[in-house]
């Protein structure tokens, strides 16, 4: 087991070099130099540009160098000095902007991912073992609703309820006299009034997901012949279905938890903007969007590094819960 | 009857006019159209028949494990004899507490499959030692002793290593080795061996069907053996019950079954076992076993049968009739009697 580990995490190494080098090509993919830009953007808003400050940038960025040397200058910025770089846009280094958005990301996608589990766990066993009866058609119906409304579209209509029936504003995660506000206990409860709105939407298309999916696992899992093997032995229905179907059927889910990773700084970006959430989401879709190509490059490396890490953490997961894999892993 | 003071004294289980039926969407499936037989302790009874004749039915039926819905006893009844006093545990519900004090405890039953009736995710020891400690008073390291001597009892070497271990790394012999020790762990009065050697080889199979023997011997417990192999009910079997679309056609000593089949359809099941010993080509029974959905008129086999005559074209179904003492046959060829409201 910890050998195994430990040859994970060596694999680490290599995985991530290679995708660090796909991703500077993508920073470099687009015509022109981020220079160039800069200075077009800065003369376009009326801006005297110091000859200083570009040789200096130029240097910095080492553009008059070979796309190898400017690779090695990136990526060694980042290893050895955690610098990603400058944002155009902002106008501040990479790192900062990222990390001050992701306690809200962790916060908001950690809390969904819990709501979503609490509330598809029941009913997809529900479901399977009740297959056929009205409440499974009744789960059945609103997992397919959930499944086919997109997310921006239940974020609006639930905007457009709050504010029309009571006159609230849903957006955000605090009323606008919060927002600068120290922390208190006001503010904390008022945080609480926010977040249930994403973390319901965000929720809604996860969870209907995940009960179709516990559903149709389970619903393999209780036609085996070990499922009536413990019957037979007198286990009561209850415990036999928790003990046996249930932890057979975790597997898939299991295994996805490496894309969970990912998808909390991802996966939100659209209703984060509809519900202007202050995530990572909107700025990254934005920084696409204007061709913010550092702040993107850092993104997209930090998303391939979670998507690494998630798979590692998955894999550790199954290798405990599944002696089948751990086994043949030897 | 002289059978009622033998019943108070040695019956196990007597089943009476059992008819499981399933419930499908396309019609009603009569697995088990009328099933009755008796088993003593330490008696061996074997139940034959081809494929889908409605023998795992009527062996899950006495458990009560019937996958429902669609499946469901809608008639008969089954009777267990257990050692304080008879209970009539058709009565029971499938899940209710007294049912489930005997599946297990008093009536174990093995699966066809020994691949895939163990979980793939718990320790042998695990699995074990839950059905020891749902059913008998014991702390959890007793039931870890006990577990480790079940599993010594049907030859397993060393057995405490194999407690621990998960069922992919075991051969399919031992699987099936496991499946009986769990099956044996709390000693059951009555053990019902559903096909439990045909996914494996035939040494193999020798060496289990002798270690259940010798546990038998031991323990005086029941047995009902279901296969589709004439050899196997040979070697073990003391009574045998031959079942075709749910119904008994030959029942009795498995001698006297064995010397001089009565039915037709037993005959068929003989003819069509591939012998070393001849030059005769094998003797397929003719035809399939009737679309299932079907109510059957008249004989159950009256279609396949070589033997048909002009009393077969009857639309009431023959009885099970005594031919010779403990030996009857459900066939017009031995008796004109029918089955009460099917004419």
């Amino acid at each position: 087991m910890a050998m195994f580990i430990v040859k994970r995490v060596l694999l680490f190494i290599p995985t991530l070099f290679v995708i660090s080098i796909v991703v500077f090509i993508l920073i470099q993919a687009p015509p022109g130099d981020y220079l160039t830009i800069l200075i077009t953007n800065m003369r376009e808003s009326g801006q005297i540009v110091d000859e200083a400050v570009i040789a200096s940038l130029q240097q910095r960025y080492g553009l008059d160098q070979p796309l190898v040397t400017r690779y090695f200058r990136w990526i060694g910025n980042i290893v050895f000095r955690g610098d990603f770089g400058v944002s155009f846009q902002w106008n501040r280094p990479v790192s900062e902007l990222i990390w001050e958005r992701l306690l809200w990301t962790f916060v908001i996608s950690f809390s969904t991912l819990i709501f979503t589990w609490l509330v598809a766990f029941p009913i997809g066993i529900f479901s399977a073992t009740h297959q056929y009866s009205p409440l499974d058609y009744v789960a059945t119906f609103f997992g397919f609703i959930g499944l086919a409304i997109p997310n921006f579209m239940i974020a609006l209509v639930l905007m457009w309820l709050g504010y029309s029936w009571f006159g609230f504003s849903m957006g955000g995660l605090f009323s606008a006299e919060f927002v600068r506000a120290p922390w208190s206990y006001a503010k904390f409860v008022n945080m609480l009034q926010h977040i249930w709105v994403p973390i319901v939407v965000l929720g809604t298309a996860g969870t209907a997901g995940l009960i179709r999916t516990m559903r149709a696992n389970l619903l393999d899992e209780l036609r085996k012949p070990y499922v009536v093997t413990a019957r037979a032995k007198g286990l009561s229905e209850s415990r036999l279905i928790w003990k046996y179907p249930v932890r057979v059927a975790l597997n898939p889910f299991v295994s996805s938890v490496g894309y969970v990773l990912p998808q909390l700084i991802s996966g939100a970006a659209i209703v984060s903007v509809v519900l202007s959430l202050p995530t990572t989401g909107p700025m990254l879709l934005r920084a696409l969007l204007s061709q913010d190509m550092y702040l993107a490059g850092g993104f997209v490396l930090m998303l391939s590094t979670l998507t690494v890490i998630g798979t590692l953490i998955s894999d550790i997961l199954l290798v405990i819960i599944d002696p089948r894999i751990r086994y043949e892993r030897g | 009857m002289t059978s009622a003071s033998q019943t108070s004294d040695n019956t196990l289980l007597e089943v009476q006019g059992l008819k499981t039926h399933f419930f499908l969407d396309m019609g009603i499936v009569r697995a088990v159209d009328g099933v009755d037989f008796r088993i003593s302790r330490g008696q061996t009874l074997g139940i034959v028949g081809e494929s889908g004749c409605g023998k795992s039915v009527t062996a899950q039926s006495v458990m009560q494990i019937v996958p429902s819905p669609p499946g469901r006893i809608i008639d008969g009844s089954i009777v267990y004899f257990g050692s304080n006093s008879a209970v009539e545990i058709s009565r029971f519900r499938a899940n209710s507490r007294e049912m489930r004090s005997i599946r297990g405890k008093e009536i174990s039953y093995i699966f066809q499959e020994p691949m895939t009736s163990l979980s793939p995710v718990h320790t042998i020891g695990n699995q074990l030692e839950e059905a020891i400690l749902l059913h008998t008073p014991v702390t959890r390291g007793e039931a870890r002793g006990i577990a480790v001597e079940a599993l010594a009892r049907v030859r397993i070497g060393e057995p405490e290593r194999i407690v621990n271990e998960y069922v992919h790394q075991l051969s399919g012999g031992m699987r099936q080795r496991v499946v009986i020790a769990q099956a044996l762990s709390c000693n059951p009065q009555l053990l019902i061996a559903d096909e439990p050697t045909t996914a494996l080889d035939v040494t193999m199979q020798a060496q289990i069907l002798r270690t259940i023997q010798d546990i038998q011997q031991e323990s005086g417990m029941g047995l009902i053996l279901i296969t589709h192999d004439m050899g196997v009910i040979g070697q073990m079997a003391d009574e045998v019950v031959v079942i075709y679309r749910g119904r008994v056609m030959e029942h009795g000593d498995v001698i006297a079954v064995f010397d001089e089949p009565l039915h037709p359809y037993t005959k068929a099941l003989f003819d069509s076992i591939p012998r070393l010993d001849t030059d005769r080509p094998l003797r397929p029974i003719s035809g399939s076993v009737p679309d299932p959905f079907l109510e059957t008129t008249g004989c159950p086999f009256r279609d396949r049968c070589p033997s048909r005559f002009d009393a077969c074209d009857s639309d009431a179904v023959p009885a099970l009739a005594e031919v010779r003492p403990g030996h009857s046959a459900r066939c017009y060829l031995h008796s004109g009697a029918t089955e009460e409201g099917t004419e």
